[in-house]
């Protein structure tokens, strides 16, 4: 099986995540790969993305946990942090990534990220164009694609 | 001298000489405007004296890296408190060293602090000799290409010598012992009186592939310290240069 040599952290952390989950945040490996863990994220109160489930990917490359996980969005989902792949700007996943952070505190900078959308430092150029210009009105449209994209569970 | 005067141990000072680009002047300015503290954390330095008992707490302590247990003495902690057991250490240091970092952090989550260069020789050189010597590479290296009065002579086949310039004088024409007359800031041929960008465009124009060039031009910004030009394809706006600098 390839998932034999697994390192120990990984089934530890594993066993935590899903014994002791965190508020709003799931995450459960694949059975054909326990490096790839599928995520659901809820979006956080008094946030645009409230009443929202986000269904994200995350995979521990070889490295792990030398090397950040990679994580994308696989729901749709508006804000200027994260592109229309679904790819996730945020420093701990690039140059701020430490060994010492874990899949729940990467997660929970997820859930945070979309509390605080970060404009001046865009993925999506015209979200965040759109979240400069007109605040409230980016609002209202992250807000839709929470109920068209991210209601079915 | 930086170790005499500010009291500190070797790595210490090199991790400040580093940050300020080995410029003393510079240092002495800001020992002078900043307090001392405020100098030292801006480098990622923290004083021995700063941390009182933060060495592991117990005989068996967790790595908060690979979750084992782990006897404290095969375990290493740094000048900031943050301990890890030694293996992940070396992992760390060796994947620092791999993606070519000069500087290793700690492995703490945002700490700052540059991890003593004793501990890191000494780690990687068990397991990973070459990463050892290559880190002993990038240390002596560090001199020469973060000081700006410091610059390799451009000669091909390279004659293995470096020019150091005062403080002055960056934008003088030198010459090399082996015979070479270059510029000191661009390291083009002397030039002189024309300015090094102009003298680059006119290098790139005399090279003939001006289609090349309207593609670099029309899509690259060049790096403002080292006029590499770069691309970006994609991405946030968070772009660093391979010499360090951020752009965009």
């Amino acid at each position: 099986m390839a998932n034999s040599n697994l390192p120990r952290r990984i089934i530890k952390e594993t066993q935590r995540l899903l014994s002791e989950p965190a508020p709003g945040i799931s995450a459960s490996p694949s059975e054909e790969n326990m490096r790839y863990f599928n995520v659901m994220v809820l979006g956080p109160a008094q946030s645009p993305y409230e009443g929202g489930v986000f269904k994200l990917e995350l995979f521990l490359p070889e490295e792990y946990p030398m090397a950040a996980p990679k994580v994308r969005f696989l729901t749709k989902i508006y804000h200027p942090n994260i592109d229309k792949l679904g790819r996730i700007c945020l420093d701990i996943l690039k140059d701020k990534w430490s060994p010492a952070l874990q899949i729940r505190t990467v997660l929970l900078s997820i859930q945070a990220l979309l509390s605080a959308p970060n404009p001046d430092d865009p993925l999506s150029e015209n979200v965040a164009k759109h979240w400069k210009s007109n605040e409230a009105e980016a609002v209202e449209t992250a807000k839709e694609w929470t109920r068209m994209y991210a209601s079915g569970a | 001298m930086v170790t005499n005067l500010l009291n500190v141990k070797q790595h210490n000072a090199r991790a400040l000489l580093i940050h300020h680009r080995w410029k003393i002047d510079c240092i002495y300015d800001h020992l002078d405007r900043k307090e001392r503290d405020r100098m030292f954390r801006e480098a990622g330095i923290v004083l021995q004296e700063n941390i009182n008992g933060k060495a592991p707490p117990s005989r068996v302590v967790n790595c908060m890296v690979c979750f084992d247990e782990f006897s404290v003495g095969a375990v290493s902690t740094m000048e900031c408190g943050h301990y890890f057991c030694n293996d992940c250490w070396t992992e760390h240091f060796k994947a620092s060293v791999d993606s070519g970092k000069k500087q290793i952090r700690c492995m703490g989550v945002k700490c700052p602090v540059v991890c003593d260069e004793a501990v890191v020789q000494q780690l990687l050189a068990g397991k990973y000799p070459d990463a050892a010597r290559r880190f002993d590479r990038f240390l002596l290296e560090s001199y020469l290409e973060n000081n700006d009065s410091v610059k390799w002579c451009p000669s091909v086949p390279h004659c293995g010598r470096a020019i150091r310039v005062g403080a002055g004088e960056r934008y003088t024409e030198v010459e090399c012992p082996c015979g070479l007359g270059f510029c000191f800031a661009c390291a083009a041929a002397a030039h002189s009186p024309c300015p090094c960008t102009m003298w680059d465009m006119w290098e790139v124009k005399c090279n003939g592939e001006s289609e090349t060039v309207n593609w670099i031009l029309a899509n690259t910004k060049s790096c403002p310290k080292c006029f590499k030009p770069i691309v970006k394809d994609g991405g946030c706006n968070l772009v660093t240069c391979k010499c360090g600098q951020c752009l965009w």
